[in-house]
């Protein structure tokens, strides 16, 4: 059973950080940041191959956390799988008694390290979430055939306000919500605005609503990520901020702090996302800086 | 019409290295529009592969197109003699053309392509393609503004943009890759998007697409007509 559903269903403020896989098959360093953060989070996402850049597993990462004692979020992309090894990894995942997962579209292939690669994209996220839904509740898989025992999954999706037609997101975040999401994760918020006024627009949906937070670095890093990674769209105010400061990692910490204090406050929200990528040592200033938990 | 790049000459050289004795066939349909297998290419690559010592036994040009087989048929009824005499037959028409050739005499003679088939796509005057429908045996074009989502964009979703949609532009315009190519990447939602809205028509978006069956599309696919089956029982009685 997902603890992390059993709080939001309670009503009760969450955090869950992510956590990224190490490009390696020794596994010290999800172990290390499991324990850092063990007691700052509800739960950890472990991410499926972000970016299209090749790391360990998501299944195998998620598998660690339950032994470090964190409940972890299983990422599940639908770039590299077809709809059978996406059902295969479920019923691992079941077995592997991980509660929670999250699908999400997943960054094209040309982005990341191989882009050589085929991507596959045999179901959208929405067909994904569709089918796992099926998996749990009709205990069968895609094709109709009965499951002995089916997976009992707490299912996410994403949402990104930033990403346009701004109409199609919201559309495409109530097909989620329809077919089964019971949680989303939003893309990074930088822009708080533009964050209520979405919201405001999603309000009548049944979904649990975690905020994303990724901190900045610097002001390179945010220009890049503004370039680079997809769905991001950090205002040129947060960037001069850093330009300005002298101590950009603690100016970028303090932004991310600032920013959670307002999330916190606005009453759709039940949770912050926090994506500190590779850099997770940050999360538990964050989340006492905000006053988190 | 399906959209081909000629192969460098050097690639085509070293494919004919050791044969000399050469027949090149050229196409008057798409190859004719990409400017890879029409007649000033074959020409062209005429004069080129002699200069390099090759002797070009005949050219074919097919006015009509290649992959329609009754035309490479009758060619090669007509000049059998020459196609005795040849070491390799060099298609210029896509993969389909250089296989309908090689399905009628491949197990006589090499047959090799001097072209890449890159795509199914539009030209929109010479010189500029783009792609365009990926045969997926199921096509959705009416409820999606004309606009196909399976091959313009880059995920092939079919229930509404990625998170990485932005200012009307796909998420891969901004990698290395699509900027060395130096061209933008549309949104493919983002277009069905403007002319859905357009014509009133948003409402289509709201049903949820369900997941592909790819039944029609594992290969190789063909087809039998009706038609072909009942003129054959006909004609067999
Ligand atoms: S939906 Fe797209 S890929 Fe499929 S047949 Fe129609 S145009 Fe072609
Ligand atoms: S940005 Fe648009 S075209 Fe590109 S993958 Fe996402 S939805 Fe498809």
């Amino acid at each position: 059973m997902s603890s992390l559903q059993k709080k939001l269903d309670e009503g009760k403020f969450v955090v869950t950080a992510e956590i990224g896989p190490p490009k390696s098959a020794v596994e010290d360093s999800i172990i290390e940041k499991a324990k850092m953060l063990k007691e700052h989070i509800d739960a950890a996402n472990v991410t499926d191959n972000q970016r299209g850049v090749v790391r360990m597993c998501s299944l195998a990462g998620c598998h660690l956390l339950v032994h470090s004692g964190v409940e972890p979020v299983m990422q599940m992309t639908c770039r590299d799988r077809n709809r059978i090894a996406i059902q295969s990894d479920i019923l691992g995942a079941g077995a592997l008694d991980i509660p929670n997962i999250l699908i999400v579209t997943g960054d094209h292939v040309l982005l990341g390290d191989h882009p050589m690669a085929k991507s596959v994209y045999d179901l959208d996220s929405i067909q994904t979430i569709q089918m796992i839904k099926l998996m749990r509740d009709e205990g069968v898989d895609f094709a109709g055939n009965e499951l002995k025992s089916p997976p009992n999954l707490y299912i996410g999706a994403t949402a990104n306000p930033y990403a346009d037609p701004y109409e199609l997101q919201i559309l495409r975040l109530e097909k989620k919500v329809e077919v089964g999401a019971q949680f989303i994760q939003s893309q990074a918020v930088y822009d708080l605005e533009r964050f209520e006024q979405f919201l405001d627009d999603v309000q009548y949906l049944d979904v649990k609503i975690l905020a994303g937070i990724v901190p900045l670095k610097s002001d390179g890093y945010a220009r890049f990520m503004n370039k680079r990674i997809p769905g991001i769209r950090i205002p040129q105010d947060m960037i001069d901020r850093l330009t300005k400061a002298k101590d950009k990692e603690q100016e970028g910490i303090q932004m991310a702090i600032e920013t959670c204090i307002e999330l916190k406050k606005m009453k759709r929200v039940d949770g912050i996302h926090i994506m500190a990528i590779f850099w997770e040592e940050i999360v538990p200033e964050i989340v006492q800086g905000a006053k988190l938990r | 019409m399906i959209v081909t790049e000629q192969k460098s000459f050097e690639e085509i050289l070293e494919m004919l290295e050791g044969y000399k004795n050469l027949i090149l066939v050229g196409c008057g349909g798409c190859a004719t529009k990409c400017l890879t297998g029409g007649k000033e290419q074959i020409q062209e690559m005429k004069q080129k592969l002699e200069l390099q010592d090759k002797k070009i036994i005949k050219t074919i040009f097919i006015d009509d197109a290649v992959c329609d087989q009754r035309f490479i048929r009758l060619e090669y009824l007509e000049n059998r003699e020459f196609f005795e005499k040849a070491d390799v037959i060099q298609v210029f028409a896509c993969g389909v053309g250089a296989q309908t050739v090689s399905d009628l005499i491949g197990d006589q003679i090499l047959v090799y392509s001097g072209v890449n088939t890159r795509f199914s796509g539009s030209m929109e005057r010479m010189g500029l393609y783009f792609e365009r429908c990926s045969a997926c045996g199921e096509c959705i074009l009416h409820l999606t503004g004309g606009i196909c989502p399976v091959s313009r964009c880059a995920k092939g979703l079919l229930n509404g943009p990625c998170g990485g949609s932005k200012d009307g532009k796909c998420e891969i315009t901004n990698s290395k890759i699509i900027e060395s190519k130096g061209y933008d990447v549309d949104c493919a939602w983002y277009l069905i998007y403007e002319r859905l809205k357009k014509f009133g028509k948003l409402d289509n978006l709201k049903k949820i697409f369900p997941a592909k069956d790819w039944t029609d599309d594992q290969k190789p696919q063909q087809i039998v007509r009706d038609l072909l089956i009942e003129f054959i029982e006909a004609n067999s009685e």
